[in-house]
């Protein structure tokens, strides 16, 4: 099973180039995610103040 | 007939009421999408008899790059009708969309670069896929820099409509050029006029993956539109729609 396991992660020798490309495609969707998802946020709550405000 | 759809859908108000429900299937979609594709790019799909397990990269590689060039072509088509019809929710729409096309664009040269090393023997080479590409990143940079430059104003909108559309004439060079010229890159393989040339077990990886990113880029730019359209409204006070 541990062979099997790191069989896969080894990827025939190619697991930095795979795990790079991999890794830099998850951390920048994520980055853009949590960007474009704080800025709606960020601006809901602002509409929410304001509407308190003028209540 | 279809202006008066056009008319109806411009105004922000019903925009943001029709997009929200495509927005959370859209989000639902990307998930469960991403979440197959990757079980089946990573775990169940063959390695390659000629480029052995690096072909896994193709799988997020390609549709980042189909969807950095879709993305494109909406800024193209949004920005065209913003110059017919001056509607603008229209440029609005387009100015949301290259923070997002641009983060595609670089996952399709950083994953390109890192299929290229052990497929080619280099990182980077300056023929015409890879350089169309990168020009496409500087167009990109370009529209970014132009809209935060008139972020709280109109001014800029009617050059960033003509820029973009100016910009468009890279998008069939990025796509013809393995024809035009003599490249590294490998031609087209997928959208073919003879039908796909990769095997099935890898085409149904490719085709779910696409489709995932696909998802999760309209409820990004969805969501940025939705986030342009009340921060406008708090600009003009405005805020109770």
């Amino acid at each position: 099973m541990l062979n099997k396991i790191i069989f896969f992660f080894e990827m025939d020798g190619y697991a930095f180039f795979i795990w790079s490309a991999y890794a830099f495609w998850f951390f920048l969707l994520t980055l853009l995610s949590i960007k474009v998802i704080s800025r709606k946020n960020s601006i809901e709550k602002k509409i929410k103040e304001l509407y308190l405000k003028e209540q | 007939m279809l202006l008066k759809k056009i008319h109806r859908f411009a105004n922000p108000n019903k925009f943001l009421k029709v997009i929200y429900p495509f927005k959370k299937i859209s989000l639902y979609m990307a998930v469960f999408l991403l979440f197959i594709g990757l079980m089946d790019a990573l775990l169940f799909s063959p390695p390659d008899y000629q480029q052995s397990q690096t072909v896994r990269i193709m799988y997020i590689h390609v549709p980042s790059a189909w969807v950095s060039l879709l993305a494109y072509i909406m800024i193209f088509f949004f920005s065209l009708m913003y110059i017919i019809w001056k509607f603008p929710l229209f440029i609005l729409i387009a100015k949301e969309i290259p923070i997002i096309g641009i983060s595609f664009t670089l996952i399709t040269l950083v994953t390109g670069s890192l299929w290229g090393k052990p497929t080619w023997g280099t990182y980077w080479v300056w023929d015409a896929r890879l350089t169309s590409f990168l020009v496409l990143l500087f167009i990109y940079m370009g529209l970014i820099f132009l809209e935060k430059a008139f972020k709280f104003s109109n001014n800029g909108d009617i050059s960033f409509a003509y820029i973009s559309i100016i910009g468009a004439i890279n998008i069939p060079v990025i796509k013809f050029s393995v024809d035009w010229w003599n490249t590294l890159h490998q031609p087209a393989s997928v959208f073919r006029l003879d039908g796909p040339t990769i095997s099935a077990e890898m085409l149904i990886p490719l085709i779910i993956m696409s489709l995932g990113i696909l998802f999760l880029f309209f409820f990004l730019a969805l969501t940025n539109v939705e986030s342009a359209i009340q921060e406008k409204k708090i600009n003009s006070q405005n805020f109770r729609g």
